[in-house]
């Protein structure tokens, strides 16, 4: 349960970084659309920063220790098996969606296995 | 959240904030989608995004385009195709057209590179990670934003796996070897530089802490079983690019990884690299002091941070010892790489007079920012293509037969930029166009297929069998006289602002072909589209 809570907690940052994020983003691209920010920064939490911080909760690290590994282990994770789920014949246009959810899916197992 | 946390948390908004603001923000002219690409100033920039809005189109780097290998259909791809991968899947999931998804995912990996190694710092000591922040100012001054803007992407994202892999050493992982082998192998498919400079680091690290008693044999052993796995893991996620790595680079440019050459002053003046007095005295003069403070501090504690940082300040030196343009590109990442230092030296001095809260460094950080920002930096806006260019390049797309052959004549920024365009794109030799203007009806001009030749055409015949049309058709590389009636289409600039006297040859030279056998078959304000109605016949006199 203190680990639910904890997720909770967590979930709660992820959130407000979405918040933080998608107004830094505003800021610097400021002649952007709202629509243009929302959706760039949302793709960047959906293809790195969700599925990355899902694989890392099985880690024993602090919080954004474990973030930045996990971010980090989510790009190489997404351009390999992009690559390769190409080289099978699998479009790209659907890997940004797929991907992500194989992603989260494993770090989920992984973290109720442990 | 206590006092402490608040204050760092601000201090990284309004720092990262700021870097995303100076650096792609403006490069990006503070719009994230364009019409065409504007953050771009150099043909490898260009190249990168050409490829990645392949990707998005065909849906995998297998092969790369026809269109810039002569038409060969079946010549495979060869870069490093991570990266490519990375910025088509976001180009569908942001809406973002593919060259502003690449440059975006570059600028945001890099900051991300710099928050890594502020983090590893922070491992060593918060207050120094604080007072190191502002050297990343300079990431986003000439001539360390280069890299960036000559598109780099490779380098950079390379780079970001690279400081994530230092900060991994820092981490106590049960299964360890899992997520480095998953970033070794990130390396070897975005930048290969990157992987040798980690096994460096690596060996460097263990080393040190070797030779200054911090490391135990078991400990040792540890480590060398866990890099054995984590490569061995890397190896077979790599195992596809790695053969062609092999049968590519390694064959056709073995040489320049494998003989040392030092730079010599001309090369050295030719490439826009920064050297370390770019830096500036007030910032170097810090640094050089941080290195000597390092050298002590690492005798008790030889922390990741302090080592990756002095390995990559060697790294970055190694031109003087044959290692050439890839020890530069190590320079571009300076800023991030020597920032502890820059730390180290300023909390030295604030040390003597605070020892209180980290509110005194996280101030001082962000003026210390803010003054670097307004000394050194200057925006940067490449925006090459003129709108001009660019809408010809789309009616050439749009109205032309695939496979048509394509001549442009002098243009500004087109020895870059027309790699963009999807078609099989020559250009002339500025140097022998007043030779040929003057020699008409001679129909020889020295022209040069903008095409990725240097893998020689690499095709594949089996998993381990690799051809190479190059040789196989006895093609010739770079600028080669050519029938300047052998083209289907000429685009042909009417204005320019650096070479107005090789515009004014354009005119001259476009008005003969429509004279002879050839029609416009568009114009707008600066360029004419000219169709050759009897490609190969008389066109000149």
């Amino acid at each position: 349960m203190a680990e639910l809570n904890e997720l909770k907690q967590e979930l709660k940052w992820l959130a407000i970084g979405y918040i933080i994020l998608s107004i830094a983003v505003y800021v610097a691209f400021r002649n952007s659309s709202i629509s243009e920010i929302l959706r760039t920064t949302a793709g960047i939490y959906w293809m790195f920063v969700l599925p990355g911080y899902a694989l890392s909760l099985c880690s024993k690290q602090g919080f954004v220790e474990r973030l930045i590994i996990g971010v980090s282990v989510q790009a190489g994770v997404f351009g390999l098996g992009s690559y390769y789920a190409g080289l099978l014949g699998w479009h790209v246009a659907t890997h940004a969606i797929a991907l992500p959810i194989i992603s989260i899916i494993a770090g989920i197992i992984l973290w109720r296995r442990k | 959240m206590n006092r402490d946390q608040a204050v760092e948390t601000i201090f990284l908004i309004i720092i990262f904030g700021s870097l995303l603001y100076i650096g792609p923000g403006s490069v990006f002219q503070h719009q994230l989608s364009h019409d065409k690409p504007v953050q771009f100033g150099a043909t490898d920039g260009f190249l990168y995004a050409m490829l990645s809005n392949y990707v998005a189109e065909e849906g995998n780097f297998r092969y790369n385009p026809y269109y810039s290998v002569a038409g060969f259909n079946d010549s495979i791809a060869y870069h490093p195709p991570m990266l490519m991968h990375i910025a088509a899947g976001f180009s569908y999931i942001s809406g973002l057209n593919a060259y502003d998804s690449i440059s975006f995912i570059m600028g945001f990996f890099v900051l991300f590179a710099a928050f890594i190694m502020y983090w590893l710092i922070r491992g060593f000591n918060k207050k120094v990670a604080m007072l190191s922040s502002p050297v990343f100012v300079f990431l986003y001054v000439m001539k360390f934003i280069i890299g960036y803007v000559w598109g780099e992407a490779l380098l950079l994202m390379g780079s970001f796996f690279l400081v994530a892999l230092f900060f991994i050493m820092s981490q106590n992982l049960k299964y360890w070897w899992v997520p480095a082998g998953i970033l070794i192998a990130a390396t070897i498919n975005t930048h290969t530089s990157e992987t040798i400079w980690f096994y460096g680091f690596a060996a460097f690290f263990l080393g040190i802490k070797l030779i200054t008693k911090q490391l135990q044999k078991h400990e040792l052993k540890f480590w060398l079983k866990q890099l054995g796995f984590a490569t061995l893991l890397a190896v077979i996620l790599s195992f596809n690019y790695l053969i062609i790595f092999y049968n590519g680079y390694y064959k056709i440019t073995g040489e320049s990884y494998s003989s040392l050459r030092a730079m010599s002053p001309e090369e050295f003046g030719a490439i826009q690299v920064p050297p370390l007095y770019d830096f500036h005295w007030p910032v170097l003069l810090p640094i050089i002091a941080g290195v000597i403070l390092a050298l002590f501090y690492i005798k008790k504690n030889a922390n990741p941070a302090l080592i990756a940082s002095g390995f990559m300040f060697l790294i970055g030196m190694t031109n003087y010892i044959g290692l050439h343009y890839r020890a530069f590109q190590a320079r571009f990442l300076w800023p991030i790489y020597l920032a502890v230092f820059f730390g180290l030296t300023m909390y030295t001095i604030l040390r003597q007079v605070w020892k209180g809260s980290i509110l005194v460094p996280a101030i001082v950080g962000i003026v210390l920012a803010g003054i670097f920002a307004n000394a050194y930096y200057a925006p940067v806006h490449p925006d090459v293509i003129r709108d001009t260019q660019w809408q010809a390049f789309k009616w050439v797309e749009q109205n032309t037969p695939e496979r048509a052959k394509i001549l442009f004549l002098y243009g500004d920024g087109y020895s870059q930029s027309i790699r963009l365009v999807k078609r099989m794109v020559h250009q002339v030799d500025g140097n022998d166009y007043a030779r040929f203007l003057t020699s008409l009806p001679n129909r020889t001009l020295k022209i040069e297929p903008v095409m990725m030749e240097e893998m020689k055409y690499i095709h594949r015949k089996g998993l381990f069998d690799f051809g190479y049309y190059s040789y196989e058709y006895n093609m010739s590389p770079g600028f080669v006289p050519m029938d300047v009636c052998g083209f289907d289409y000429y685009v042909v600039d009417k204005a320019s602002a650096y070479a107005p006297q090789l515009a004014q040859a354009n005119v001259q030279l476009g008005n003969v072909l429509v004279n002879h056998n050839m029609t416009l078959a568009y114009q707008n304000d600066q360029v004419a589209i000219i169709k050759n109605t009897n490609v190969g016949g008389e066109c000149l006199g």
